[in-house]
């Protein structure tokens, strides 16, 4: 890897300088209308789908920035507390040692709330730099007095109280590690000694203009049961005039709902929930809209102004052999539907067969086919944002480690087929020789044998897959699949490991409509990255084949190859749809 | 002959385990023994268990045996409660060849709260096993009372000092997402130490966007604290440092001791639930120290 600005730079968005969030984050009208409002909503998606740099972009530090460049009055009517749960603090786990569960409770609570403070206290400190002095000491006063707070006189205000939270952080943290209970609950904080009154003095300011504080909770599966309950419960308050909380959680299955007093908080009554996986990654899609003006957003930061198709462009032999297949799959069309009325018909057809017939007329010894172009990047995505931003970033490396310095001196233009294709095509094999030797050792409670399950599961798709593509006459590019036919004992041996795949990232989940009116199934995707060394098209359509559970659990326990036939059960949502 | 009043293991079923209990109790002169045995692992362990019981009771060294689970509560709470009062001020040797590292940790923090003097023993096997070590690991976690001080706002940084295992190195980085990862390896040629350092470095490398590292020596007579404590030096006023082990495990009493001078460290660690049967074969030379003087 060169030590230079890679555009595609995809690790971690929390390590990201808050310019370069401003910068490359592509604001999506739909969802900014519910974080920017005082909705609860819950944020939900795997790990690389974009959640961090949503909340990020929605913080303090980012709106204020955003507005300095733009040379606009920053109003402040919404202001994002960007509050990260995957921090040492959160991890402490003393609390599993008390059994008493009240005191585990406010343990567990303390902790949070002191961060939320912290957090809150760091980022209004940033816009309060030119309060008035009177204000100021009146906010003070009421500080010391309503938290009984000992806040030093003579810094700003909002870094007393971060000095004032970071010794009583300590403190109690050195009482938890010495088991020191009573000491600790003397101190303990919570929501409403803490956090709440702190929001309502800091909203009275005049200059603030009565404000709504977002609490951006990142990563909040990091979330102990009890703070899970603590955060449903404030989720749950009536009165949003003051608060409300975004949440970002990555592992949806591993969330609770409940409150602390066992409740529970209810979808639509208490929270909104936005899904920020997306099923669909073809170019009109949302998905592929994002993609698209994501890379391009990312390719201005290095002063490179062309189309991400022009940047990464399909091989040219792929395109003419796909030219000459549409040519031909319009011949069959013309012939199978001669009726003028049935145009819809042929231009269906001609979709769904142009690029089957490519796959299907190459020589079955061939090279594997060349993978490359924008469009191909964004279906192998997944409609995950990191493994569009993968790829993309180590095929940038790759020319860039070739260039001489006087080259590297000049923006790159684009990033040749062929070099695409290797990318693509190593980072496939790479992920199946990942799930074979290390998916066990590097998922948590997997073992062996699950990982094994796991990898003849999908082997055996990647062949159904593959047959469907060469012989099946109806939705020949399905990539996805939903289960029939479950029955309880399955269930318990099928779900763990589709769960465990999920969690690798080797497997989607989805909500869809069900084949009965009105009813709605959960089917799977696997990571598209799977395919291409497997020579499988990437740019699927949207149907789903359906399988039997005990073809699942044949499959995965004894590598039984899934039973292919012509009329096998498929299911498409929208006739014809690219997914 | 050192005089102890007690050594600590626990009990396994690598050759290097009974062999090296026994050893230690004919070259040292203890009072007692006690094993902590996992429940788990009670069949697999029957024989050695017996083998080092007949050589105690020859030499009438008391033998007790304490049953564990691998919850993390219970195996705690089992090392307080059969740690007690009465060990205060006794001087204590831990074979550690084949004690988890977890259990280590705790064990040390108990006896030193005890002021008790802590001695240690480690037999390194002839060879490792050629595929894999563990598989199926638990989510790591960091241990209680030793979660460390963490300051609030700070980015996390894992020192972590690499072993064999890179897919627990590579979950351990996946869990905690560090800012910044500093990783040590050790130096020398044992196991094809370099070969597979250098391989793992160059997957571990590309998962975090800082990276620094550095190389100690666990068979020096600091086991390589002064190493990492240099290696933390600039990290420790801008980060919370998480301290995890998966190199040699001498090393790891070397990252307990560190934990102990900068207690704002925490120390993480992922348990496995499967081990190879033939995790490690024979037994070798023996590494000893102290880590507490009385």
């Amino acid at each position: 890897m060169n030590n230079h600005a890679n555009p595609f730079e995809y690790e971690q968005a929390t390590t990201f300088a808050p310019s370069f969030v401003r910068d490359v984050f592509i604001e999506d009208h739909n969802f900014t209308r519910f974080i920017q409002s005082n909705r609860n909503v819950f944020l939900l998606g795997e790990r690389g789908s974009g959640k961090s740099m949503t909340l990020l972009y929605n913080s303090i530090a980012v709106q204020a920035l955003k507005s300095e460049t733009e040379k606009t009055q920053a109003t402040f009517d919404y202001l994002g507390i960007y509050v990260p749960c995957n921090t040492t603090l959160f991890h402490k786990k003393e609390h599993e040692l008390v059994s008493n569960t009240e005191l585990a409770g406010i343990i567990s609570e303390h902790f949070m709330v002191i961060g939320i403070a912290f957090a809150i206290a760091k980022g209004v400190g940033s816009i309060l730099k030119d309060i008035d002095k009177v204000d100021n000491d009146r906010l003070h006063e009421e500080l010391v007095y309503v938290l009984g707070a000992d806040l030093l006189p003579n810094m700003p205000l909002m870094q007393a109280l971060e000095a004032y939270l970071q010794r009583q952080s300590r403190l109690s943290q050195e009482h938890l590690n010495a088991l020191q209970l009573d000491e600790f609950r003397r101190q303990a904080f919570t929501f409403t000694s803490l956090v709440h009154p702190l929001l309502t003095s800091i909203a009275r300011l005049p200059s603030l203009a009565k404000p709504h504080f977002l609490i951006l909770l990142d990563d909040a599966h990091d979330l102990n049961v009890y703070q899970m309950s603590a955060l449903n419960s404030w989720i749950g308050y009536r009165d949003r005039s003051l608060f409300s909380f975004k949440v970002a959680v990555a592992d949806s299955v591993k969330y609770q709902y409940r409150t602390a007093s066992g409740g529970s908080i209810l979808e639509g009554h208490d929270f909104l929930t936005i899904d920020l996986e997306r099923p669909f990654q073809s170019a009109n899609s949302d998905f592929g809209k994002l993609a698209k003006d994501l890379v391009e957003r990312r390719l201005s930061k290095i002063n490179v102004d062309v189309s991400a198709e022009d940047f990464f462009p399909a091989s040219n032999e792929f395109q003419s052999s796909i030219e000459r297949c549409k040519l031909a799959a319009q011949k069959e069309a013309d012939s199978r539907y001669p009726d003028p009325q049935d145009q819809k018909k042929r231009r269906d057809y001609v979709y769904k067969y142009s690029r089957v017939k490519y796959f299907r007329e190459r020589d079955p010894k061939a090279n594997l086919p060349p993978y490359s172009g924008f469009e191909t990047l964004a279906h192998v995505s997944t409609g995950v944002i990191r493994n569009l931003l993968r790829p993309c970033y180590w095929m940038y490396d790759a020319v860039y480690s070739t260039l001489s310095e006087d080259d590297r001196k000049h923006p790159m233009k684009s990033i040749p087929s062929d070099v695409q294709s290797k990318v693509i095509r190593a980072q496939s094999e790479q992920l199946w020789k990942w799930i074979q030797s290390s998916l066990a050792s590097t998922i948590d409670n997997c073992s062996l044998e699950d990982a094994r399950r796991i990898h003849r599961l999908l082997d055996n798709l990647a062949n159904l897959f593959r047959e469907r593509l060469l012989r099946a006459n109806s939705e020949p590019r399905a990539l996805a699949f939903s289960i029939s036919a479950m029955t309880e004992d399955l269930s318990s041996n099928i779900m763990p490991l589709l769960d465990i795949a999920r969690r690798a990232q080797l497997l989607y989940f989805r909500s869809g409509p069900a084949k009965d009116d009105g009813r709605r199934e959960t089917y799977y995707i696997p990571n598209r990255m799977l395919w291409p060394i497997r020579g499988l098209d990437v740019v699927g359509q949207h149907a789903r084949v359906s399988i039997q559970a005990r073809e699942i659990w044949a499959a995965a326990a004894n590598n039984t190859a899934f039973p292919f036939t012509e009329m096998d059960n498929v299911q498409g949502d929208l006739f014809d749809a690219e997914v | 002959m050192q005089k102890f009043d007690l050594i600590i293991s626990v009990a396994g079923w690598e050759e290097r385990f009974s062999a090296g209990v026994c050893q230690d109790l004919n070259r040292v002169s203890a009072t007692s023994i006690l094993l902590y045995v996992f429940e788990d692992y009670m069949q697999l362990t029957q024989e050695s268990r017996s083998k080092v019981g007949t050589v105690a009771s020859s030499m009438n060294v008391e033998y007790r045996e304490i049953n564990v689970t691998r919850d993390a509560v219970e195996l705690w709470k089992a090392i307080q409660t059969s740690l007690d009062n009465s060990l205060e001020d006794k001087s204590v040797l831990l074979n550690i060849s084949t004690m988890p590292r977890e259990v280590m940790w705790w064990i040390c923090f108990r006896l030193e709260h005890l002021r008790c003097g802590i001695s240690y023993v480690y037999y390194k096997p002839i060879s490792y096993a050629s595929d894999w070590l563990t598989r199926d690991t638990e989510q790591p976690r960091l241990l209680y009372q030793l979660s460390g001080v963490s300051s609030l706002g700070r980015p996390t940084c894992l020192l972590l000092l690499t072993g064999f295992d890179s897919d627990r190195a590579e979950q351990i980085i996946e869990y905690y997402e560090p800012e910044l990862i500093i990783l040590g390896s050790q130096i020398g040629t044992q196991f094809a130490n370099d070969a597979r350092n250098i391989l793992q470095n160059s997957v571990l490398l590309k998962k975090a966007r800082k990276v620094e590292t550095f190389q100690l020596d666990a068979i020096s007579e600091d086991r390589g604290f002064s190493a990492m404590e240099r290696a933390i030096l600039q990290a420790r006023p801008e980060y919370n440092i998480i301290g995890a082990s998966l190199g040699p495990k001498v090393s790891a009493l070397a990252l307990y001791q560190l934990q102990r001078k900068y207690p704002e460290i925490a120390l993480t660690y992922a348990p496995s639930r499967q081990f190879n049967n033939n995790y490690s074969l024979g037994i070798g030379d023996l590494l000893e120290g102290t880590i507490l003087s009385k």
